[in-house]
């Protein structure tokens, strides 16, 4: 977890945020990274594919563990949200103990590293694809029909943090023909 | 075990981990002492705690995987600190044990592994010695 400070706004979508001192991050993908790469590893040789470096174990996704790699992931993404609100709840109670009108509000909360079965233009046709974000998250522009009200006009809100030498953003994501990544951001500097 | 610059190769942003030995149990326990020299200096360690688990594998080569990440699990469980480690092979089940100490303040930390991956994966016998070696997330 980190506290910024707003230090520069380019845009009235998007602003420079002074460095964080420090980041907290946990969950569940790595273990369940771990855990399946053995299993899909497994089911790879055995359905005879070829992998030119192992950790690219793969198996088909409608296959038994297939799907059994995807519950475990979507557990984990479920696992990290509600690991994130008790994060926020116990922020607020700590700045209340500090600041007793400091008024935190979540912007918007969004998981990275993750695999989702989204709906994107390709070749011009609109199609249902898994998309993999390795090192990025999902980044909808403006009035994509998954966003909340009040983002409908402006696009998602993309936080991407810094390090100990640079600062974090806050952007918007940008509609879909402007995007070439389906959709994606980075999640870190 | 004595670890030298000869137990890590270089892999992009991660660390790449060789274990060497006589025998292939030998090969994995040096391995899994390359891994863990990278988080502290081991020397310094004076075990006070042990872990044990096993589990089933015919694959040596995801064997080796699972004993390197089943380590880790353990002592992140635990804020382990392990620095000796055995393993045994019976048919395909794996023992293995290791012992430690919890983390303190007083001990340096070094580079912290996540895991072990599938990434350059090989474990392999060579004139009459074994080499087991991957890639750890770091």
């Amino acid at each position: 977890m980190d506290m910024s400070r707003i230090q520069q706004i380019d845009d009235y979508r998007w602003a420079l945020i002074e460095k964080p001192d420090s980041v907290i991050m946990c969950g569940l993908g790595h273990q369940i990274g771990c855990d399946y790469l053995v299993l899909l590893a497994k089911v790879a040789k055995e359905l005879g594919i070829h992998l030119p470096d192992s950790e690219l174990a793969c198996a088909p996704i409608l296959s038994d563990e297939g799907q059994r790699y995807i519950g475990a992931m979507c557990s984990g993404i479920n696992c990290t949200l509600a690991n994130r609100q008790i994060i926020t709840h116990l922020t607020r109670e700590a700045f209340a103990g500090v600041i007793p009108n400091a008024r935190l509000e979540t912007l918007f909360d969004v998981s990275h590293n993750t695999c989702k079965r989204e709906k994107h233009l390709l070749n011009g046709e609109g199609k249902e694809i898994y998309i993999h974000r390795k090192g990025a998250t999902r980044a909808f522009g403006p009035h994509h029909p998954a966003l909340p009200e009040r983002y409908k006009n402006i696009g998602q809100p993309v936080c991407i943090g810094g390090n100990m030498g640079t600062g974090s953003y806050v952007l918007a994501g940008n509609s879909e023909d402007l995007n070439h990544a389906f959709s994606s951001a980075c999640h870190g500097v | 075990m004595i670890i030298t610059d000869e137990n890590y190769f270089d892999h992009d942003a991660d660390i790449g981990i060789i274990g060497r030995g006589n025998s292939l149990e030998e090969s994995f326990v040096d391995a899994a002492t390359a891994m863990f020299a990278l988080m502290a200096n081991l020397s310094e360690v004076h075990p006070k705690t042990s872990i044990k688990f096993e589990f089933e594998e015919t694959d040596v080569e995801l064997a080796f995987v699972t004993w390197l990440n089943s380590l880790i699990a353990k002592a992140q469980a635990d804020n382990l600190l392990l620095s000796r480690f055995q393993i045994k092979k019976n048919s395909n089940l794996w023992r293995g044990e290791a012992q430690g100490v919890v983390w303190r303040d007083d001990i340096e930390r070094g580079i912290e592994v996540k895991g072990a991956t599938l990434t350059m994966l090989s474990v392999k016998q060579a004139d009459g010695k074994w080499e087991a070696k991957c890639v750890v997330d770091v």
